[in-house]
């Protein structure tokens, strides 16, 4: 768990990137710091492992206080994914993703096979990648490697720097899936950075919005989309909301409608949706396969059908929210 | 991909990297067995030099021996092998060809061990150098800037005689090749200190950042990320130096090094061929050098190919 507690951030100059700053980060949540460039966002989270110092407030880990530890000591303890300038290009994949285990001291042979099990777990063949340079990598790859090499060494906490910024549309989204799937196999302590609202939205168990330094709003997805705080956050939502609103609904909550008298496979079939899926999700899975009914899964337990025309149903339902509520 | 990634998958530190370290190691040897075969030379009886060395005798021996053909001065050396045949068909002395190749031999080891001990110390001495002209801020950096920039924009001809003859005046009596290594040194130390400084300045600073956030340690920081990256990138000027510096050996025969130049002057002094002498000690700067210019040019080569500088 990390706790920001009252923390302030002012850079020599006078500017005050964080002002009075209090959260709570949750064991196994992902939270998104959401913000355009200058609101603090990455300077809250670089001071997490003391890349910055604080100037005013604590910021505790599992209750100790960060400044009470040592710094480096701290760092190894906790993963931290950037864009891709932070691979280093003189390394073979291999070892960029071995660096905190070898500076933890573990057994080469354990090293070995932790690079080949990262490597496996983000999807890129060990014995084809192992002993490459990041500059025969394309973009999604090196981005890989950067998460692979921020979890190798099992840290509880892991920063995320914008991880996939620099990423076309398609590689960025196909990466963001992966990410939520390893993610519920790994449940991490996860801080998040990201400009982009979208992302914000499908990474984030919770998203904190920044502005000038200050905490906007701090609610689950579904809560910020549907109840913006202040005129900032409903500005910064913008002309998104409708498509934002039916991002944040999952199709959990139409199931019941949809019934669950199907039958129940036990193998799961090659079209079906999560339950975590949003509404996009199942409006666009519906247009591609033609389909009238799709069966839904929780991992790989059946939770029951959906019918086309309930989810067209609840999309309507949101859109008339929408005018009513304007 | 360059192929010999392709080829190989060796679980131990790939070939390529491998291969840029064995360069390197392969360079110091040469350099090494260059002085100590020139320095064994210069040791040897006159007779027994009859396997000359590859640090001068091949470009030397031979132009020596047809110069014995002018009337000069007397022989006084026997010499062996083929040589000595040609010098005795000439029947009338001169110097003969082993007093020339031993004594411009003994020159040249001179020479090289001025050249390799300057490059050693200023190496090292450019590395920390390098690392605070990289700051760009603060007293350290504004002293060693300018120290340095005073070094590059002085003749070394003028530091040469200002640390032999001005050292006695702080009671330092340095012997002549004692000033020469350490001005040599320190001439090293400038030039290398920048290009060390660009090399640093190259290295993104996203990778000081990264290496941080993982947990390593400054020194560390530096030592895995930083320094290999840069050194990767300053071999060939570097290699560039050394060439330079080597030749800026020449001018220590002005204080009075008996090296190769210097040997020269006297054995001109007697024979009256300048040509001929000076031609055979800038062959053997040249059989020294142009390996060293090839090998840069090829590690530039395939550090631009690597891709080293960038991500």
């Amino acid at each position: 768990m990390i706790t920001f507690d009252h923390v302030c951030k002012t850079y020599p100059g006078g500017v005050e990137a964080v002002r009075d700053l209090c959260l709570e980060v949750e064991p196994g949540e992902t939270l998104v710091l959401l913000g355009t460039s200058g609101s603090g966002k990455t300077t809250t989270m670089k001071m997490v492992n003391r890349l910055i110092g604080i100037t005013s407030g604590r910021i505790l880990l599992d209750g100790r206080d960060i400044t009470d530890r040592d710094p480096v000591a701290l760092r190894r303890g906790i993963g931290y994914a950037i864009q891709h300038i932070g691979l280093f290009p003189h390394m073979t994949i291999g070892e960029n993703i071995a660096v905190v285990p070898k500076l933890l001291g573990w057994p080469a042979s354990e090293i070995a096979e932790r690079v080949d099990r990262m490597l496996a777990m983000t999807g890129l063949e060990p014995e084809d990648f192992r002993d490459r340079f990041p500059s025969q990598l394309s973009g999604g790859q090196r981005q890989r490697i950067g998460v692979a090499r921020a979890l190798a060494a099992d840290p509880p906490i892991v920063l995320m720097d914008e991880p996939f910024g620099a990423l076309d549309p398609i590689t960025r989204e196909q990466l963001q899936n992966e990410f939520l799937e390893l993610e519920t196999e790994i449940r991490k302590t996860i801080l998040f950075v990201t400009h982009d609202v979208f992302e914000a939205v499908k990474m984030g168990d919770r998203i904190a919005l920044m502005d000038a330094g200050e905490l906007q709003q701090l609610a689950t997805p579904k809560a910020l989309v549907d109840a913006p705080a202040n005129a900032f956050v409903d500005q910064f939502l913008g002309q998104h909301r409708f498509q934002l609103s039916l991002l944040t609904r999952t199709i959990r909550s139409i199931l019941s409608e949809a019934g669950r008298g199907g039958d129940a496979p036990d193998q799961r079939p090659e079209v079906y949706l999560s339950v975590r899926s949003s509404l996009i999700d199942g409006l666009d899975l519906f247009k591609r396969t033609e389909r009238e009914r799709i069966a839904v899964y929780e991992g790989r337990t059946f939770r029951g059908t959906m019918a086309k025309r309930d989810l067209l149903g609840a999309i309507s339902g949101v859109l008339g929210e929408m005018g009513g509520g304007g | 991909m360059p192929p010999e990634m392709a080829s190989e998958n060796h679980a131990s530190p790939p070939s390529s990297r491998r291969r840029l370290w064995r360069t390197c190691g392969w360079l110091a040897t040469v350099a090494a067995g260059v002085a100590l075969a020139a320095a064994v030379l210069t040791t040897q009886p006159v007779g027994a030099d009859g396997g000359p060395p590859q640090g001068a005798p091949p470009g030397a021996t031979r132009p020596a021996t047809r110069a014995t053909t002018q009337p000069n001065g007397a022989a006084t050396q026997p010499a062996d092998g083929a040589v000595a045949r040609e010098s005795v068909g000439n029947g009338d002395g001169g110097i003969s060809p082993a007093v020339v190749a031993r004594k411009l031999g003994k020159g040249f080891a001179i020479t090289l061990l001025v050249a390799a001990a300057s490059l050693t110390i200023g190496f090292f001495l450019s590395v920390p150098v390098g690392v605070v002209l990289n700051r760009n801020r603060g007293i350290a950096y504004y002293i060693t800037r300018s120290f340095v920039d005073f070094i590059r924009g002085t003749p070394v001809l003028v530091q040469l005689y200002f640390v032999y003859f001005g050292s006695p005046v702080i009671g330092l009596h340095l012997a002549p090749i004692t000033s020469a290594i350490a001005t040599l040194s320190i001439n090293a130390m400038a030039y290398m200190a920048e290009v060390v400084r660009s090399g640093l300045m190259s290295v993104d600073r996203g990778q000081m950042l990264a290496g941080r956030a993982l947990g390593l340690s400054r020194w560390d920081v530096f030592r895995r990320i930083v320094w290999p990256q840069a050194f990767r990138i300053a071999i060939p000027p570097l290699m560039n130096s050394v060439v330079a510096l080597i030749k800026d050996t020449a001018l220590i025969s002005i204080i009075s090094v008996v090296e190769v130049v210097h040997t020269a002057k006297s054995l001109v002094s007697i024979t009256y061929e300048p040509m001929k002498y000076y031609f055979i000690v800038a062959l053997m700067f040249f059989v020294v050098t142009f390996p060293l210019m090839k090998l840069a040019g090829r590690l530039e080569e395939r550090i631009r190919q690597k891709g080293y500088a960038h991500d």
